[in-house]
């Protein structure tokens, strides 16, 4: 569905100089610093997967979200979606697609929900029954009837946002881009939307790419989760492998029986982080590197276990880690130049 | 955005259709502003008209018009700035500005024939609900001269629509314009400025003294009032009328044709801000 090989996009920056007379100097100024926002992403998408694409800001996310919906051209590398160069082929692309930005509204301002929609519907030459039958179902998820007649500008945010989904899918695209769908909406609307995603997935078999800064929209809606930073991927795969990648670490508390068991001796040899506190024992450890099975298997062979539980990493404190560190990293390299 | 046949790009007509009814929903949104523009219009109109009489006291003709010609000229020239006068230079640079033409983009349409579809159902409508009833009161009220020949009514409007077609392709280069030199607000000034004086919709630009009267009349702002308010006084004799229109025309396409290549440049250089 989606074959991006090597894609890059480079923007030239310069500082602006003041005034109009500036301003036209400017228009006609060469050169300035070139600066490559997205790095040479290699990124397949195959039909009816539901991926995450998630990134600090500034990572080239939004970037590489234009490029596929054709409104940006890449400066180099290929993608092709659906058989077509995007940009290239913009006319003829957008209609195998829906997008959906959470920044900007695809509806008209002024104009009533339902207005906007029969627009929409004629503008993409979908028939009357097909039509109807869309809404209907966009309904019985989005709950978007009450809003049907209302102007754009008086909705609220999580009602504007269900009706902008709907009205991304009234031509019933096969692919679907959703980026920061969920930015600034309450629990329940969230919750809707999530929903909604794994619906058409399921029915209709939609694929979708989702751009998301909550990681609990990936960890609901996507098994498979691409991470990019400074234009580049790195990390592909598995939703649940995420956390493991990133050096996510499990925890155990263990309580033993007896106070005197808790030594260093008892976790000696493996690869754990440990703490002692009274006769509480807390370790930490990487899925690949052991499995709880065995550490359990060990302890119990070497010490009476009063009771013991296991919890997984928690994905934002993982990802929210790496981001500080990718901050870190791009503030030195900045001072390095 | 080129090769407009290729297979699954959206039908001319369908781009027209849309795009007008776009356009008509979006002026019935703002019903008070078409109310404004009526009383506003209105006001400017009776204040030329009543400096042409009043110059016109006591006398037959000043500079080849008669006192009828003459004050229906301003009003005409007048009344139709609410069909032809656009605001697409401000709503494209904003879209721009705004980060909203990557949602503009996301249509199967081609974007520079949707916008004047989308003005022309603008100027549409405000035909029905401004220019018709201001042309109503005024030629009620101001006495002025309606058109002797029957023909001169199809022909004001043929003019009419290139003149608004006029309008529209150097409003869209002043909005590609503002986008790319950043300042939006400087060219909305000059723009108003340039037509207000070099349209005709004040004074006949045969008016203008000596050396600036054959370069003022050979701008393609002439064809938005001049042209088509000299049409309606019949100051053109019938056979010869073909010639203003053809010139009206050409400075239509040829706008047409470089507003195309400007978005098209613009769309290549576009950097969509934000998320």
């Amino acid at each position: 569905m989606i074959e991006a090989r090597q894609l890059s996009r480079s923007f030239r920056t310069f500082a602006r100089r003041p005034g109009v007379l500036g301003a036209v100097r400017d228009l006609f100024r060469l050169g300035g610093e070139e600066r490559l926002a997205v790095d040479g992403v290699d990124l397949h998408v195959a039909a009816g997967e539901v991926v995450g694409f998630i990134g600090p800001n500034g990572a080239g996310k939004s970037t590489t979200i234009k490029m596929m919906t054709g409104v940006l051209r890449p400066t180099g590398g290929s993608l092709r979606v659906n058989g077509l160069e995007p940009f290239r082929d913009r006319r003829r692309h957008v209609r195998n697609i829906g997008v959906v930005y959470g920044q900007r509204t695809q509806l008209w301002w002024d104009l009533a929900v339902v207005e906007a929609f029969d627009l929409l519907a004629a503008i993409f030459q979908v028939d009357r029954d097909t039509y109807r039958r869309r809404l209907e179902r966009f309904d019985s998820v989005l709950g978007i009837r009450p809003l049907l007649h209302q102007p754009v500008r008086e909705l609220s945010l999580g009602q504007r946002m269900r009706c902008d989904i709907a009205a991304a899918l009234i031509h019933g695209p096969p692919l679907l881009f959703l980026d920061e769908p969920t930015i600034g909406l309450d629990v329940a609307v969230k919750r809707r939307i999530r929903d909604f995603i794994g619906l058409v997935n399921e029915e209709e078999g939609t694929t979708v790419l989702l751009t998301t800064h909550d990681l609990s929209d990936v960890e609901a809606a996507c098994e498979r989760v691409v991470l990019i930073d400074h234009g580049r991927v790195l990390f592909d795969g598995p939703t649940p492998a995420l956390k493991d990648s990133l050096g996510g670490r499990r925890r155990m508390v263990v309580d033993l029986a007896r106070e005197e068991d808790a030594t260093p001796a008892l976790v000696e040899g493996l690869p754990v982080v440990w703490e002692i506190d009274g006769a509480r024992l807390t370790l930490r450890f990487r899925r690949d590197e052991v499995t709880a099975g065995t550490l359990i298997g060990v302890l119990t062979a070497r010490a009476e276990v009063a009771d013991l539980s296991v919890e997984e990493p928690d994905i934002e404190d993982v990802v929210a880690r790496f981001y500080e560190d990718a901050d870190a990293r791009r503030l030195a390299a900045m001072e390095a130049r | 955005m080129s090769a407009s046949s290729r297979a699954g790009d959206l039908p001319a007509s369908v781009t027209a259709r849309t795009g007008c009814r776009l356009g008509m929903q979006l002026v019935l949104a703002y019903r008070f502003e078409a109310l404004v523009q009526l009383v506003s219009a209105s006001v400017v109109a009776l204040l030329n008209w009543s400096l042409w009489t009043a110059i016109y006291q006591g006398r037959d003709q000043v500079v080849g018009r008669s006192a009828a010609e003459m004050t229906t000229y301003v009003v005409v020239a007048w009344v139709i700035t609410t069909f032809y006068g656009t605001r697409v230079d401000q709503e494209l640079s904003g879209r721009f500005r705004e980060g909203l033409i990557a949602v503009d983009l996301l249509r199967p349409w081609d974007l520079h024939l949707h916008h004047y579809f989308r003005d022309l159902g603008r100027a549409g409508t405000a035909l029905l609900i401004t220019t018709l009833p201001l042309f109503a009161w005024t030629g009620g009220l101001l006495h002025l001269r309606a058109p002797r020949h029957w023909w001169t009514w199809p022909v004001f409007g043929i003019s009419l629509l290139l003149a608004h077609a006029i309008s529209f392709g150097f409003a869209w280069l002043v909005g590609v314009a503002s986008f790319r030199l950043r300042n939006a607000a400087g060219l909305a000034h000059l723009k108003a400025t340039v037509i207000g004086v070099l349209s005709g919709s004040l004074i006949p630009l045969d008016l203008y003294p000596g050396v600036m009267r054959p370069i003022v009349l050979a701008l393609p702002f002439q064809g938005m009032s001049h042209t088509p308010a000299n049409i309606f006084t019949e100051r053109i004799p019938w056979d010869q009328v073909w010639q203003p229109l053809g010139v009206q025309l050409a400075w239509a396409v040829a706008l047409f044709i470089v507003g195309r290549r400007a978005l098209r440049g613009a769309l290549r250089a576009v950097v969509v801000q934000g998320g």
